[in-house]
């Protein structure tokens, strides 16, 4: 090129072609058929006799009818309504209590305790039941025994198979969570509503009571819909503690219909309507609630150092409480497992037991058929999960926030649909579906990849948006001013400026994807078992030693991520992971 | 009434520095006074007042309220907040939106639990007429304007008879034309219920206009405490005579003595000047003078020869409405003058300048 021949540089060269619509147009189709065709499948089932050989399905009021008049629904409702508004009453007290010790008094440890918000994360569901269950079942439970012991008695004192046992093991397995919730709750609070509810000589607990929770009371409801969602949708422990005993809720009932013979999806696909109806109304009062609490959010311009209230001695009662919840949360279920994953025959804790303690499990594990598959399984399910939802859920995001497109709020909601349904349902619905529709996805791993994205699309929408509403529509504006296209910009200006909510929300959705169970047990085949489901087979089996070992390097390798996502978190300037 | 003695607060930022947020604040305020703590942000005057609301602990000192002492570090007191019987309004009144008008101001009487139902309600009505709320009492507490709420934060603080009313800039938040309105009904009140008033502000106009007695600080300091009109036309230093009102501020030389007590004869790069000192001068030494831009008197009119007389060239002017800033030159030093928007001498015209001695103040330390 010579200097006369001089391109115009303020001219881009003309072509017609544009990516902006084939892309957008394929997200949508993408986002609107995970959501939505399951959905459809299951509500079409639920009006279906069974398929069999000989008799092609047909339509039937039956289900619904046999469902709504049998008392045995009754029975269900009651006991799923019990349990999990028990659960989360529980993990809210809990929560909302060490939530205010840790926000407004001077109680030591409060590192501890936002350290252990991230043990949900790193212990899956599976794990934390059966470490209760090796704690407190009436006959090998090592709190009974070790009490048994010391009383010289054969009193039971826990039993974790019974109603009360089930909310208990559930309710401290959110109460993290719930403090969470409740922790960022007194945070956006304006200190000095209750520094002034202080002045006015009221004592802490006047203030506590009359100021601090009044105030709360939107965020407390919202809070506990959350955590009532998440015990109603729970399936690791109403089918290892309830099904056992008979105590059964809807997903331990959705699971149990299927795995009948001959399997009824049909009843199956009823409950899991009942159910999304059940979840749908709690996420939708959820939502009223956390606006109207937002009302109440009169933050000062003036950031003050919230005061810490100094509970005098009383502050070492709180410190002993946080240490109590460290170990209910942490400490005794993660040494019952490391303690019986060293034991070659499962036995209580002793002088004599320890004699006996061999990492023979681990080698076992090693040794087990499916682990190398399962493991590999679940590395590839996490990270095709991860990459595929953050990218899907960045291009619907910035649709639905920075387009005029008229239905772009449908947009929006179908894509956090999956939000309201449980892994269970999802996993039916999905069943069903690619049955009906054959192709030969079902039965290969790609079900399980489709699973996880109609199940994490709703987190992927979560972090992306977060991070899309604080980025200056300027900024995109001036690269295409520039002479960038639509591509380019989306590539060059908002993919890097994403880059740190797209990073944290990966790592999250890689976590969740390692941890989920409760669409992979009804969506696996031979060849396709993950590592939750290596658990689950090995808990059905019986080789309650050999799952101790796999779940102790799980939670391990679990832990590293975590540990490795919050250094870089740190990098790029994210405060949680 | 109150004393505070040698407060020092200290803490930690989020980098882990140690910030000293007062040092060494002492002063006393008398029964039923109004006193208030000036400064520029940070200057420390919020965590003075928060140390004697008992909302912060200081590292050391002593506070005693009427003979009562609520903080001690040297004998290990510190009365809890709720404990001390102080009234106070935040910076964004801290009024709660999940009760009624009623319910926020009769919230003090409610936790001491001595007064009956009824009792407390005719006190609750009394306060709320006195602020001009009695008509809302059922209204939610959110639906009223700046203005009502803080109100309300001031009925709230008094209902109970506090021994101290605590004010952490109350006005801060209001637009410019209710601003004005309240600093008079603030006054009013204060005057009508006698109670002894910390208040805490940024704002030079509105500390001048309330207080009985300010105290002016600076990067943790009081620089200087004294009434309202000693601040302003007797400032110590140039932080006090630059933060309070604007101050022409020029350098000179100590001649001696003059014959009126109090005056001393000075040398400036314009002139010779007569200047008033609280203090004592060393002939020869370096002193800075501060003049205030409406003391700089000008005539278009030759005036006689006497002390502080000099002629200059307008410079510029500015045109404010109801005043005329000029700058004029004088030898090599520009000064601002500050009249009478009837002056309308243009620019590059020769004005005289007369200044009063009195009013041309020498500071006694930078």
């Amino acid at each position: 090129m010579t200097a006369t021949e001089h391109p115009a540089i303020g001219l881009s060269k003309p072509s017609g072609f544009d990516a902006k619509w084939p892309i957008i147009g394929a997200a949508v189709l993408i986002v609107a058929w995970l959501a939505l065709v399951p959905l459809v499948f299951l509500l079409w089932q639920s009006f279906m006799t069974p398929a069999s050989p000989g008799m092609p399905a047909m339509f039937t009021l039956a289900n619904y009818s046999n469902v709504y008049t049998g008392a045995e629904t009754f029975r269900l409702l009651g006991n799923s309504l019990t349990f999990a508004s028990g659960a989360a009453v529980l993990s809210l007290v809990l929560g909302t209590s060490l939530a205010w010790l840790n926000e407004r008094t001077n109680t030591p440890f409060k590192s501890l305790v936002y350290a252990l918000s991230v043990v949900p994360l790193v212990i899956p569901g599976i794990l934390f039941v059966t470490a209760w269950i090796m704690l407190a079942s009436p006959k090998i439970g090592v709190l009974n025994l070790l009490l048994q012991r010391a009383f010289d008695t054969d009193h039971v004192f826990f039993d974790v198979y019974t109603l009360p046992g089930m909310m208990w093991v559930d309710g401290i397995q959110h109460a993290p969570l719930a403090f969470l919730l409740m922790s960022a709750a007194f945070r956006s609070m304006d200190p000095s509503l209750e520094e002034s509810a202080l002045m006015s000589g009221a004592s802490i607990l006047q203030v506590a009571r009359r100021v601090t929770l009044r105030l709360a009371l939107p965020a407390l409801a919202a809070s506990f819909l959350i955590l009532f969602v998440r015990s109603i949708e729970s399936f690791e422990n109403p089918a290892l503690l309830g099904l056992p005993v008979g105590i059964q809720v809807f997903t331990s009932s959705i699971y149990e219909a299927l795995h009948a013979y001959p399997s009824d999806v049909g009843l199956a696909s009823t409950y899991a309507v009942t159910l999304l109806v059940i979840t749908s109304g709690g996420i939708y009062w959820q939502s009223r609630f956390a606006r109207h609490g937002s009302r109440y959010a009169t933050l000062s311009g003036k950031g003050y150092r919230p005061r810490r209230m100094d509970l005098g001695n009383w502050r070492y009662a709180a410190a002993g409480f946080f240490l109590l919840y460290a170990a209910l949360v942490i400490g005794l279920p993660f040494l019952v497992l490391v303690w019986s994953s060293l034991q070659r025959f499962y036995a209580v804790p002793s002088l004599a037991a320890l004699k006996t303690v061999s990492l023979y499990n681990y080698r076992a594990v090693m040794d087990y058929p499916s682990i190398g598959n399962a493991v590999w399984n679940s590395i590839f399910l996490a990270f095709a999960t991860a990459t595929a939802v953050m990218i899907l859920s960045a291009v619907i995001g910035w649709l639905v926030l920075r387009t005029r497109i008229p239905g772009r709020w449908i947009l929006d909601n179908i894509a956090s649909l999956p939000m309201v349904m449980p892994g269970l349902v999802i996993g039916l619905a999905i069943m069903v579906a690619y049955l009906a529709l054959g192709g030969g996805l079902y039965g290969t791993i790609w079900i399980l990849l489709i699973a996880y994205m109609t199940r994490f699309l709703p987190y992927g929408m979560r972090f992306n948006g977060a991070s899309l509403l604080q980025l200056h529509k300027e900024l995109e504006e001036s690269a295409q001013l520039s002479g960038a296209s639509w591509f380019t910009t989306f590539r060059r200006i908002v993919l890097p400026l994403l880059k740190p909510g797209l990073i944290a929300g990966w790592i999250y959705i890689v976590i969740v994807s390692i941890r989920e169970l409760s669409s992979s047990v009804l969506l696996y085949s031979p060849g396709t078992e993950v590592v939750s489901v290596v658990l689950w087979e090995m808990w059905q089996n019986g080789q309650y030693v050999q799952l101790s070992a796999l779940g102790v390097m799980l939670i391990a390798a679990l832990f590293v991520f975590v540990l490795a996502a919050q250094a870089f978190g740190r990098r790029f300037g994210l405060s949680e992971v | 009434m109150l004393s505070v003695n040698s407060l020092n607060t200290e803490y930690r930022t989020g980098r882990g520095e140690v910030l000293r947020a007062a040092r060494d604040i002492a002063f006393e305020v008398e029964k039923g006074k109004f006193f208030t703590l000036l400064g520029p942000s940070g200057c420390g005057k919020t965590t003075t007042l928060r140390s004697i609301a008992g909302l912060e602990r200081p590292l050391t000192g002593e506070i005693a309220v009427n003979g009562r002492v609520v903080f001690s570090s040297s004998r290990g007191i510190f009365v809890a907040l709720n404990k001390r019987n102080f009234g106070m309004v935040f910076q964004s009144y801290a009024i709660w939106p999940h009760m009624t008008v009623f319910e926020n101001a009769a919230f003090p009487l409610q936790v001491r639990g001595t007064l009956s139902r009824q009792a407390i309600a005719e006190r609750v009505g009394k306060v709320l007429a006195v602020v001009a709320l009695d008509e809302l009492g059922s209204r939610e507490a959110t639906k009223l304007s700046g203005g009502q709420q803080q109100r309300l934060a001031l009925a709230r603080a008094i209902v109970m008879e506090p021994e101290l009313l605590l004010l952490d800039e109350p006005l801060s938040n209001l637009d410019a034309k209710l601003r004005e309105r309240m600093r008079f009904e603030l006054k009013r009140l204060q005057r009508e219920l006698g109670v002894t008033t910390i208040y805490v502000t940024h704002d030079q106009a509105e500390a001048l206009a309330l207080s009985h007695e300010v105290a002016v600080m600076n990067e943790g300091r009081i620089v200087q405490i004294g009434s309202p009109r000693a601040i302003y036309e007797r400032p110590l230093n140039r932080f006090v005579s630059e933060f309070i009102g604007s101050s022409n501020f020029v350098d000179a030389t100590v001649l001696g003595a003059d014959n009126t007590p109090g005056l001393w004869r000075v040398r400036t790069s314009f002139g010779d000047l007569l200047a008033h000192s609280e203090t004592p001068l060393l002939s020869g030494a370096s002193v800075t003078l501060s003049i205030r831009p409406e003391n700089v008197v000008l005539s278009e009119a030759e005036t006689p020869a006497a002390a502080n007389r000099f002629t200059g060239m307008v410079s510029s002017k500015v045109f404010q409405g109801d005043f005329a800033d000029f700058q004029i030159r004088v030898a090599n030093v520009t000064l601002l003058s500050r009249t009478h928007p009837s002056l309308r001498t243009p620019t590059g015209e020769t004005v005289h300048l007369s200044i009063d001695p009195e009013k041309c103040i020498v500071l006694s330390s930078v």
